[in-house]
């Protein structure tokens, strides 16, 4: 089981969140509903690749690769 | 009896994109007020709702996914409903979620539910819901949240009788609470702190003890009473609200899997396809571009009929007035001073109401997320973000709507700075002073494809963008200690904008750009009269008499007397007498003390240069041509010298100057305003007329 930061997955790519960086952004983001167990999707990425779109409870929410950095993730199994 | 600001109010609350806006729209229509929230720039609406037997206010707050207080508009939020703000009264709540999406909101309810308030949910756009096949099982989900639940289609107006109806017969109640505030800490510390802050709901004083560091608005000597319990208790905020978040997610988790049937297939397909193109690393600028260009044509060419017509109408009424009132100074002030200053003030309305026009169908229909999505990467190193780019823009026509555009930014720091630098953008006010000055650089100049006047206008404007970029990345590198920007922008579905939005929303800018900044401006006007129309004593009408009445009494010569009449007069006045004792000041640039008159009177705004160069150099009032203007200037000696006054290093000096230098009254008070205070627009102003200044100066120095 891999476990990476949400920046670096490929779009389209379904994961699960392991963990988020307990920082005040952190504990931000864990209220918009990047909670540990949810599966997010990376929909698109802006050009240069940064802000990131990220699909999560049906709401598709841009976070800037700093921001996906604090998010742990790990691939589900396909 | 309650003082009518205190009566009790029911609050209107939701996460943002759920068209919470609309459904208050639909209840209170145009009957709404905006007013300030103590310490914040968040505009404060209450709107009144009719009922049969009377009326309801209803307090519309700004969306949130929560009341936890990190943002500006949570800010307000988290104090309206922890009973921090004593001038507001909530009696309940009624907040909005999108049916279509209810795990987004149901947080933010289990939240209002906890806070103790009489609350009912409405869930908005059924028919989204209805059409992506996703099914609630609305009796199920009243009974688990304990209070009544509501579908609606705000946008059509469906649903809205029974909204109103609850509202009217006050059909709230007290839900089922989730969380129960002893579990993260001592019963006991929470009796404490709801003695030292008069909070009656056991959730409301937890939240207080979380964020009492947050909220400036707790009084001091509460904050320290309340930072020794945490010390006391061992209290780790940051702990409490992971647990309090974790077991919220469950909840809400739980609640979902019972009452909420989802169909398989994904959903949204129109968002994904629209977002295809509208975020296409190619088409997606290109399609920003078109859709910026629209605007900024708006803001500048079509604006321009209603401006003309404002204009006339105004000069018609002070001639009006003119000739019904006998003449003297009350009458000139009302003809110079008050209806040219109401004039100017009004003139700036049609690009206001335009480009909220556009923001508002932006906003509406999706795109602006899209908008900033794209730029943010862009913007970055200048301190500022994507939401920057529409004000920065929209600066090029005029900066007083692209700085209160600039309201849609919630980082602080993002926000001034982008406040600070949209007047470097060249406005459309500095365009006749550019045609006259760049007209006395390059008379001869054909209008061919590319000439060295079409060069010299690119070069202003690029000028402008430059000191834009180069002093935002200034100011983020000195205001470092600020809390940078995060971004966590929802990309909402599109969605057909709703017309009744669009207009609320121009009417609204509107009047709050007359009523609020429309003070200050009439004030500096009626200053700046006085000054360009008394003198100490008789010095003026002394002056006046030096000038010989013609033999001969034709139509011309008089107008001919009359014009050097008025020129000698206003060389004479006040704003004469400061042009004299600036001249010192003004000279290493190149500046005579006439011109010094000019740049004084066009404090008030920057075309005004033209008009006051028209009086001094006896053009006559009503001329207002420009190529008489620069045949007259191009021709002018210095008195002490005898050098032509506007020669090249003297009128690439002015360009400079008035490319950099706040001359507009109207974006000071409009910073005021958006700022909340003067400590902004003064910085601004001094650093803008420093920049001006010290610019001018290497010109002149460099060129001459």
């Amino acid at each position: 089981m891999n476990s990476v930061t949400a920046d670096t997955i490929r779009t389209n790519q379904t994961v699960e969140i392991v963990d988020l960086d307990s920082n005040e952004t952190g504990q931000r983001l864990g209220e918009m509903g990047f909670w540990p167990g949810k599966s997010i999707t990376l929909v698109l990425s802006a050009p240069f690749g940064d802000p990131m779109a990220f699909e999560v409870d049906n709401t598709v929410i841009a976070l800037r690769k700093n921001e996906a950095k604090l998010i742990k993730v790990k691939t589900t199994a396909a | 009896m309650a003082k009518p600001e205190s009566s009790p109010l029911v609050a209107l609350t939701g996460v943002p994109n759920v068209g919470k806006t609309t459904v208050f729209n639909k209840l209170t229509g145009l009957n709404q007020k905006v007013g300030n929230y103590p310490g914040v720039t968040v505009d404060k609406i209450v709107g009144r709702m009719k009922t049969t037997s009377g009326s309801i206010d209803i307090l519309d707050l700004p969306g949130t996914y929560n009341l936890y207080p990190r943002s500006e508009d949570e800010r307000v939020v988290f104090r309206v409903l922890s009973g921090l703000e004593p001038d507001i009264d909530v009696a309940a709540v009624l907040t909005i979620a999108d049916m279509s999406n209810p795990e987004r909101s149901l947080f933010l309810v289990t939240q209002l539910i906890d806070m103790g308030y009489p609350t009912a949910l409405v869930l908005n756009m059924e028919d989204q819901a209805v059409k992506e096949g996703l099914q609630i099982n609305k009796i199920l989900l009243q009974r688990l949240l304990g209070i009544p639940v509501l579908t609606a289609s705000a946008d059509k107006g469906i649903g809205m009788d029974q909204i109103k109806k609850v509202i009217e017969e006050s059909g709230f109640s007290e839900g089922r609470k989730v969380v129960d505030p002893t579990k993260f800490c001592d019963e006991s510390l929470l009796l404490k702190v709801s003695g030292i802050t008069q909070q009656s709901n056991a959730y409301q004083a937890l939240q207080v003890l979380k964020f009492k560091d947050e909220e400036r608005q707790i009084p001091k000597n509460i904050r320290e009473r309340l930072s020794e319990l945490v010390e006391e208790y061992n209290f780790n905020p940051a702990q409490v609200q992971r647990k309090e978040t974790k077991l919220r997610y469950d909840h809400v988790r739980d609640i979902l899997t019972k009452c909420l049937t989802s169909p398989d297939k994904k959903r949204a397909s129109i968002t994904r396809k629209f977002d295809s193109v509208f975020l296409h690393p190619v088409f997606g600028f290109g399609i920003f571009l078109a859709i910026l260009f629209l605007v900024f044509q708006a803001i500048f060419a079509w604006a321009e009929g209603p401006m003309d017509f404002i204009d006339t109408s105004f000069a018609f009424m002070a001639q009006w007035v003119s000739e019904a009132l006998p003449a003297g100074a009350l009458t000139d002030l009302l003809t110079e001073g008050i209806i040219p200053g109401l004039g100017g003030i009004v003139i700036f309305v049609p690009q206001i109401a335009l480009l909220f026009a556009f923001l508002s169908l932006l906003e509406g229909s999706g795109y602006m997320a899209r908008a900033v999505f794209i730029t943010d990467r862009l913007m970055r190193p200048f301190g500022l973000n994507g939401r920057s780019v529409v004000p920065l823009i929209s600066g090029f026509a005029c900066a007083i709507p692209g700085i209160m555009a600039a309201r849609t930014i919630s980082n602080r720091r993002d926000r001034l700075i982008t406040i600070f630098v949209t007047p470097f953008m060249s406005c459309s006010a500095r365009l006749p002073v550019y045609i006259v000055l760049v007209g006395l650089l390059f008379p001869e100049s054909e209008s061919t494809f590319f000439n060295a006047k079409g060069a010299a206008f690119f070069g202003l404007y690029l000028l402008g963008i430059l000191a834009a970029l180069v002093s935002a990345a200034g100011m983020k590198a000195v205001m470092k200690n600020e809390r940078s920007g995060t971004l966590v922008l929802e990309l909402p579905r599109y969605r057909i904008p709703q017309l009744q939005t669009v207009l609320i929303t121009m009417y609204e800018k509107s009047k709050t750009f007359v009523f609020e900044a429309g003070k200050i401006i009439l004030a500096i006007s009626i200053v700046l009269w006085v000054l360009a129309s008394y003198g100490p004593g008789d010095s003026m009408d002394q002056a006046a008499s030096t000038v010989a009445l013609p033999k001969v009494e034709s139509t011309e010569a008089m107008r001919q007397y009359h014009t050097e009449v008025s020129s000698k007069k206003i060389q004479a006045s006040y704003a004469g007498i400061v042009g004299k004792w600036v001249e010192p000041v003004i000279k290493p640039l190149g500046y005579d003390w006439k011109i010094g008159i000019a740049l004084i009177c066009s404090f008030a705004a920057r075309e005004v240069f033209v008009s006051t160069m028209a009086t001094i150099y006896s053009i006559g009032a009503d001329s207002e041509d420009i190529q008489t203007l620069q045949e007259l200037l191009s021709t002018e000696k210095r008195d002490d010298t005898g050098e032509p006054t506007f020669n090249s290093p003297t009128v690439w000096s002015l360009l400079v100057f008035y490319a950099f230098a706040m001359q507009c009254m109207s974006t000071i008070a409009i910073v005021k305003r958006e700022t909340k205070g003067w400590k902004w627009p003064i910085i601004q102003t001094a650093y803008m007329t420093a920049l001006a200044y010290l610019s001018a100066l290497l010109v002149y120095q460099l060129l001459s």
